[in-house]
């Protein structure tokens, strides 16, 4: 399925028709669990109503590790089989991933003030996903400063692959160290600690995230497609002009 | 509404909003003007 999708004009078939499907999903699973965080869901025995605050800043943290991890397989794809649709999908990813990490850091602020007392803490979980918001600029300003496409998506690649090693990192820094973070609450090997009345509403939003990741990376790739294809059409005219 | 609601879920809820709508639409713009391109060539 994965290597057939490398090929540009079997994508365009693939995502094109896809497309409405995707936001149409995205729009059902958004409508649906905004309805169950804001409205449906009790407020927290001790966090109050700044539970709902979690709706947001858990989907968004997930999502950021998630296109990054996404973003290094598809770099390893696109350096050990050359699939040029593998290296648009990495830069297609990265500014989406970037807008994860964000959101995670500022609503996870929000909800630090009233929870912490404060805004910031220099803990192993939150220094580690800065350090992963760092990681998708370096790596956006990457891929601008080279103007070789494929040169662009090699040094890319391995920077994007170096800085998979905060991936785990990100993940266990909260059972690694101590940190003023939280411990993992959904995946673990026991199981959830979360109620089902917030279970829900988390994983319809952690759904409604990943579903709106797809829909914005299947256009986003379209776009680099597209403009691969304008980039080798210009050429050709500049060739023929030259051998005119 | 609560003062905790004012002061800290909907500024979560209105920065996410904000932020995922202006990704979808600079997203769909860029998509739009390379198809736009490629036309005129």
């Amino acid at each position: 399925m994965l290597s057939a999708l490398a090929n540009p004009k079997r994508f365009m078939e693939f995502s094109g028709p896809a497309l409405p499907w995707l936001w149409g999903a995205c729009a059902g699973a958004f409508a649906i669990g905004i309805y169950l965080a804001l409205f449906a869901s009790p407020p927290d025995y001790q966090q109050g109503e700044t539970v709902r605050i979690m709706y947001v800043h858990v989907p968004a943290a997930w999502m950021a590790m998630f296109v990054y991890t996404f973003m290094a397989t598809a770099s390893l794809a696109g350096m050990i089989w050359g699939h040029r649709v593998a290296d648009f999908a990495a830069k297609a990813a990265a500014p989406v991933g970037a807008v994860f990490t964000a959101l995670a850091l500022i609503t996870g602020m929000r909800w630090g003030k009233p929870m912490w007392g404060a805004w910031w803490q220099w803990d192993a979980r939150l220094t580690s996903v800065l350090i992963l918001f760092f990681l998708y600029l370096g790596y956006m300003a990457l891929w601008a400063a080279i103007e070789d496409p494929f040169r662009a998506a090699r040094a890319a690649a391995i920077l994007c692959l170096l800085g998979f090693v905060n991936i785990p990192i990100i993940k266990f820094s909260v059972d690694w160290w101590s940190t003023l973070h939280q411990p993992a609450s959904v995946f673990r090997a026991d199981g959830p600690t979360i109620d089902g009345s917030m279970l829900a509403p988390l994983l319809v939003m952690a759904t409604a995230y990943s579903l709106l990741f797809a829909a914005i990376l299947f256009v986003r790739v379209r776009t680099e497609i597209i403009g691969q294809r304008i980039r080798a059409l210009r050429q050709m005219a500049l060739s023929e002009d030259a051998s005119a | 509404m609560s003062e905790t609601y004012a002061e800290y879920v909907w500024p979560a809820w209105v920065v996410s909003a904000t932020a995922l709508s202006v990704l979808v639409a600079l997203s769909l713009r860029a998509y739009r003007q390379h198809v736009r391109r490629l036309a005129e060539l």
